[in-house]
């Protein structure tokens, strides 16, 4: 069973961040994990591989959970349009085939979820270098919107 | 009691003698005459190959020297064959060498009706093996000749030695000690702990327990450190909360500033509270990215094209496997087989339908986007407001400190200095509490707080001086665990060691105290045939000397001899091996090389009078020299007489050709007189 995957560095970053915060924690690591893949989804920036990593859970946590369409959104458009220029049916439903496992807790096949991995630690390249060393969420939660929005109008 | 006697020898091909077998009498004194060079030194070192089981060239003695090599022409001279038939517990045994001079090689074989025949190998009864495998210093003393009475007079240690042997206390001894075969109880353990990977378990566990009292007590000493900081961290709470009262005392003193700063505090408190649900808010808004889907035009126009494409089909596939299996159509129609097979290589076009439950969702909220998205921008720039508003009041506050006079103001910067040293060290304090206290072994390894302790997951530096420097709690715990789990892998060989250990010491003392008891009797009985021997000399014999032991000669005074004759140190080492019989549960033959060579002829006389009770058989390789002295042994018609010699040898040793021979002609045995060295 696939896993989220979550690199080491990024970890410490959320955590010196909860350290030195007064307006808040982000405790929850798929919270954190889910900020980097974003970034990285909307971005579109991956990360070839993933470096000094530990292994998450199998499936979307609380605050995730309900958003659980809306992230398979996000993630099936820029796993099928990294391999596919034009569409065809068959095209779109052999991808649908590798996107899915109806088995897996986050529908997501292995190779969906070392996508969304790479998407993570791609979010991540670009936090680290574009807020770094953070010391408070609130400010910090700011500047990752301005970020964030600075790449939905490229 | 194990009872030997020898029955026959035979020699073939061995140094001088061409092929001679002689039958020896069970029972008494067999006197052999045989000059000097015809093999007596010989015939005496093969018996103790013989006994021992150990052939020639593990004794040092080469192969070569045993060659036949006398001035006859004789059959097969490659080989030879030295064989000698015992009486063993009243079996027959028959113990051979033969020798291949050729290939320098010599073999033992046994032949025994108890083995069913001939068999290449040295075989005796196990008691007979017990008693003498190897132990050719027990040999020596009943296959005797005049280094082993010197030996038994001044080689340190071998009175001792030969007393083990005799009695089979060596085998306990070796237990204690270990011996020739390294069977002590200490390798028995050391086995064991080697079999189970342990290279030395007592000194291992020892080591282990000590690590692992060390690191008890760096525990302690951590935990010691652990309560410290709490109980100052309780202090400093207190001194920075008083010496922040002192500052609210001092604005206090302003009625009309008071009542400002008051108001702007509660305002901050308030604000921060709203600061926190604003960035909670925020945070939780950004868990969900319908927001920005929704601005992201590539990707709108993606599944609308998906739409277009009508992908994936509206049912799953259990839809269309139902579908399949009936027979008819939804339309009325039955269905064709060939229609049934289309359909059925049609099947990968439908998904599984928990996929289509996931997908369909996924292209209506891109197509029909939900009509109250929450924009996080928005929730960031009222949490960026918020932020502002509250700097603001942080500012009023410090500007209605310097509305206070210069002294006050003074008192508050002094205070606040004081509250930022302590809060400084609180800091400090922090750190090092969570240094102690974490148990996230992700931040205990980023931060090094395991000081390099653990190596791997399961794999730990167990040195003093490294984990002295670790002051996490849950490192040292893990180390704690490891290094239990080891001294329980170890604790069984090595708590069997600590028994043994035991068993050595009152095996050892009881060894010790049965030794002296024995040594006590040897001694009375050895002066008792000393004096039977020697009996003009007044002399009595001691085992013990001041340091080891050896025999000790003392006059009628008790005075200690510096030294005595060679005589009675002859006579001394007769007396010491027939005592030792007595206490070894061992009869046995003495078979002696010149035994008389050292004695004046009344001490000879007298040890031919003797000997016979001190020994069941007495076999004496003597030369004609020796007879002086033997006279009354030789008259006595039960002792066996009989001289090796040539076949044309005459009585003065002249002419000394033909095959060697074994005459018990009694006359001749007396006549011959070859005054050769």
């Amino acid at each position: 069973m696939s896993r989220f995957v979550f690199e080491n560095e990024a970890r410490y970053y959320f955590e010196n961040l909860n350290k030195l915060s007064s307006t808040g924690k982000i405790t929850t690591r798929l919270e954190q994990y889910w900020l980097c893949a974003f970034l990285g989804l909307v971005a579109g920036k991956q990360k070839k591989e993933l470096e000094n990593s530990m292994e998450l859970i199998d499936t979307f946590t609380e605050s995730l959970r309900g958003h659980q369409i809306p992230i398979l959104t996000l993630l099936f458009y820029r796993y099928v349009t990294k391999v596919l220029s034009s569409y065809d049916s068959d095209l779109i439903l052999d991808q649908m085939k590798l996107f899915f496992d109806d088995h897996a807790p986050t529908k997501l096949s292995s190779d969906a979820m070392d996508s969304l991995n790479k998407y993570a630690a791609g979010g991540f390249g670009i936090l680290k270098e574009k807020l770094v060393n953070p010391s408070d969420l609130a400010t910090f939660l700011i500047n990752y919107v301005d970020l964030l929005e600075s790449y939905l109008k490229e | 009691m194990l009872t030997i006697a020898i029955e026959k020898i035979r020699w073939k091909n061995i140094r001088e003698i061409e092929d001679l077998e002689i039958k020896i009498q069970k029972k008494g004194v067999t006197l052999l005459q045989i000059q000097n060079g015809y093999g007596k030194t010989t015939t005496l070192t093969l018996l103790r190959c013989i006994v021992t089981g150990k052939l020639p060239p593990e004794l040092g003695i080469p192969i070569d020297s045993f060659k036949y090599k006398g001035p006859e022409v004789v059959d097969d001279p490659d080989t030879g064959l030295f064989s000698v038939t015992f009486e063993i517990n009243g079996s027959t045994y028959i113990f051979e060498i033969e020798f291949d001079y050729v290939l320098k090689e010599a073999n033992f074989y046994t032949v025994s009706d108890v083995l069913g025949g001939r068999k290449e190998g040295w075989f005796p009864p196990n008691d007979f093996s017990t008693k003498f495998k190897d132990k050719l210093l027990l040999a020596k003393t009943f296959l005797f000749d005049g280094e082993t009475s010197e030996e038994i007079n001044s080689r340190s240690g071998f009175l001792l030695e030969s007393l083990r042997e005799i009695t089979d206390l060596n085998l306990v001894y070796e237990l204690i000690d270990d011996g020739p075969d390294k069977r002590s109880l200490q390798r028995l353990i050391s086995d064991i702990a080697k079999n189970n990977g342990f290279k030395d378990a007592t000194k291992k566990y020892q080591k282990l327990e000590n690590s692992y009292i060390d690191l008890l007590n760096h525990i302690n000493q951590v935990e010691d450190r652990k309560s410290e900081i709490e109980n100052r961290l309780i202090v400093l709470d207190e001194a920075i909360g008083n010496k922040e009262q002192t500052i609210n005392d001092i604005i206090g003193s302003d009625s009309e500033i008071k009542e400002r700063v008051d108001e702007a505090k509660r305002l901050l408190i308030e604000q921060q509270k709203e600061i926190e649900q604003k960035t909670s808010e925020l945070r939780l808004s950004l868990m969900n990215p319908e927001y920005a889907i929704s601005k992201m035009d590539h990707l709108m126009h993606f599944y609308r094209e998906i739409d277009r494409l009508k992908v994936p089909k509206i049912a799953g596939r259990s839809f269309f496997e139902e579908l399949l299996n009936s027979r008819m159509c939804v339309c009325g129609r039955e269905i064709t087989e060939e229609e049934r097979k289309y359909m059925k290589s049609r099947m990968n076009d439908y998904l599984a339908d928990d996929i289509i439950s996931v997908v369909r969702p996924m292209q209506d909220l891109v197509l029909n986007p939900p009509a109250n998205l929450s924009p996080y921008s928005f929730i960031a720039e009222e949490l960026e407001a918020l932020l502002d508003e509250k700097m603001e009041l942080e500012n009023e506050l410090a500007a209605l400190q310097d509305r206070l006079s210069e002294d006050l103001q003074k008192k508050i910067q002094e205070l606040q200095d004081e509250i930022t040293r302590l809060k400084l060290e609180q800091d400090q304090l922090i750190d090092e509490l969570e240094e102690i206290t974490s148990n996230d072994a992700v931040q205990i390894k980023r931060e090094g707080w395991d000081k390099g302790v653990i190596k791997k997951d399961n794999e730990f530096y167990t040195q003093k001086a490294k984990f002295t420097k670790c002051k996490n709690l849950f490192t040292l715990r893990k180390l704690k665990k490891h290094l239990r789990d080891e001294m329980n892998k170890v604790s069984n060989v090595h708590e069997f060691g600590t028994v043994v250990e035991i068993i050595q010491e009152v095996l050892s003392d009881a060894m010790d105290r049965t030794m002296e008891e024995i040594i006590d009797l040897v001694e009375k009985t050895l002066n008792t045939y000393y004096n039977t021997l020697v009996p003009h000399v007044h002399q009595t014999i001691r085992i013990r000397g001041s340091d080891n032991f050896e025999l000790t000669f003392y006059n009628a005074k008790n005075e200690p001899l510096n030294s005595v004759h060679q005589a009675s140190k002859l006579a001394a080492a007769y007396s010491f091996i027939s005592a030792i019989f007595t206490v070894g549960r061992v009869q046995l033959p003495l078979v002696a090389d010149s035994p008389v060579t050292s004695f004046s002829n009344n001490v000879a006389e007298e040890w031919g009078k003797t000997i016979s009770k001190l020994f069941p058989q007495v076999i004496a390789f003597i030369t004609s020299m020796e007879k002086g002295g033997l006279t009354g042994l030789i008259a006595n018609s039960e002792t066996m007489v009989a001289t090796v010699k040539r076949e044309n040898e005459d009585l003065e040793g002249k002419n000394a050709s033909g095959k060697m021979i074994c005459t018990f002609d009694r006359d001749l045995f007396k006549k011959y007189d070859v005054r050769r060295s």
